[in-house]
């Protein structure tokens, strides 16, 4: 049986970090098909009425959305494992303590709110999807992305996803990044490409979260992404 | 009940309560309509005032009472309706 293979179409890509990551040799600057940075989120495009709504996740999707979006309408895919774990754990601990809550918290809690705001922010009428997938959120948005890509291979596809640390209730035992947020813009009948097939990668050759295994890969044009090794090919053709 | 309240304290209020981190006391005027057209606040802003001013000033506004709109109407319009029906909510 052939080992399955995932094509992804290689249009721009932006990462952005509230904190330098350690470890993980990625550099700040734009090469490439990647732009990189760290800090505070560029969100001044935003007016203030409509910024003052926006959580840490959504400043951090608004700084690489707003870098890759084409004009006009382009359908987005949003993926976070815990979306806004620190707002909904506000909300719970205020229901236990008898309050009343905050209707802009709540309305700005569920999980597809971000790509909501960021759709009329832009006035962006084309549909969006909001998903988690456990650990493995950042590959199934990605691969619920290139579906919509398939289903209509003339329009791009803008793919966000977006994570911050759990807040401390729920913290993980191991070390979690900081907040990051990664746009992938993706189409194109005639964009560069990369190809990955699945392999027996070895359980403890995968180091660190697979969304910096797959920012690597992309911006060297191969490499290995979880359980599936990489490589860059000058044309995919879909 | 029945308290004394300034304009002053009912801008901060609102501006502490919707997090309109970009503006000052002085740049809301006291007679400027707060919701469409005004300050341009929405129906979102409406809910949070309410339960803000139930917590702090123990007013009780209710949303299917005309007479809401009216006292939402201007930060004057606030100060008359807290200045008359508000108290200060207990420590």
């Amino acid at each position: 049986m052939p080992s399955p293979s995932l094509s992804i179409p290689r249009l721009r890509a932006c990462a952005w970090f509230e904190e330098e990551p350690a470890g993980l040799g990625l550099t700040a600057g734009s090469d490439g098909p990647l732009e990189l940075g760290w800090g505070p989120p560029d969100v001044a495009f935003v007016e203030p009425m409509a910024r003052r709504r926006l959580s840490r996740l959504a400043r951090g999707f608004c700084h690489c959305a707003e870098r890759l979006s084409p004009p006009g309408d382009v359908q987005v895919v949003f993926a976070s494992r815990h979306g806004e774990a620190e707002r909904t754990l506000g909300l719970l601990k205020e229901l236990a303590a008898g309050g009343e809550i905050s209707p802009a918290l709540f309305s700005t809690s569920v999980h597809n709110a971000v790509p909501g705001l960021w759709s009329i922010l832009k006035g962006n009428r084309a549909p969006a999807t909001a998903l988690a997938a456990g650990a493995e959120t950042f590959g199934w948005g990605l691969v619920e992305a290139l579906g919509a890509l398939e289903a209509e291979p003339e329009a791009p596809v803008l793919y966000v996803y977006a994570e911050d640390r759990l807040p401390g209730l729920w913290a993980e035992s191991e070390p979690q990044p900081g907040l990051h947020a990664v746009a992938l813009l993706l189409g194109g009948a005639t964009g560069r490409g990369l190809t990955f097939q699945r392999e027996d990668v070895p359980e403890q050759a995968v180091v660190g979260p697979e969304v910096f295994q797959f920012l690597a890969a992309w911006r060297e044009g191969q490499g290995t992404w979880g359980r599936w090794r990489g490589r860059f090919h000058p044309s995919c053709d879909r | 009940m029945g308290m004394m309240i300034t304009p002053l304290e009912i801008k901060t209020f609102i501006i502490e309560t919707l997090g309109l981190e970009d503006l000052t006391p002085e740049a809301i005027g006291d007679d400027d309509p707060l919701f469409a057209g005004g300050l341009g606040l929405d129906s979102i802003d409406a809910l949070e005032l309410g339960i803000a001013l139930r917590r702090r000033y123990q007013v009780q506004a209710a949303g299917d009472d005309p007479g809401t709109r009216e006292h939402f109407a201007s930060v004057n319009a606030l100060v008359a309706y807290v200045s008359q029906h508000g108290a200060d909510a207990p420590a």
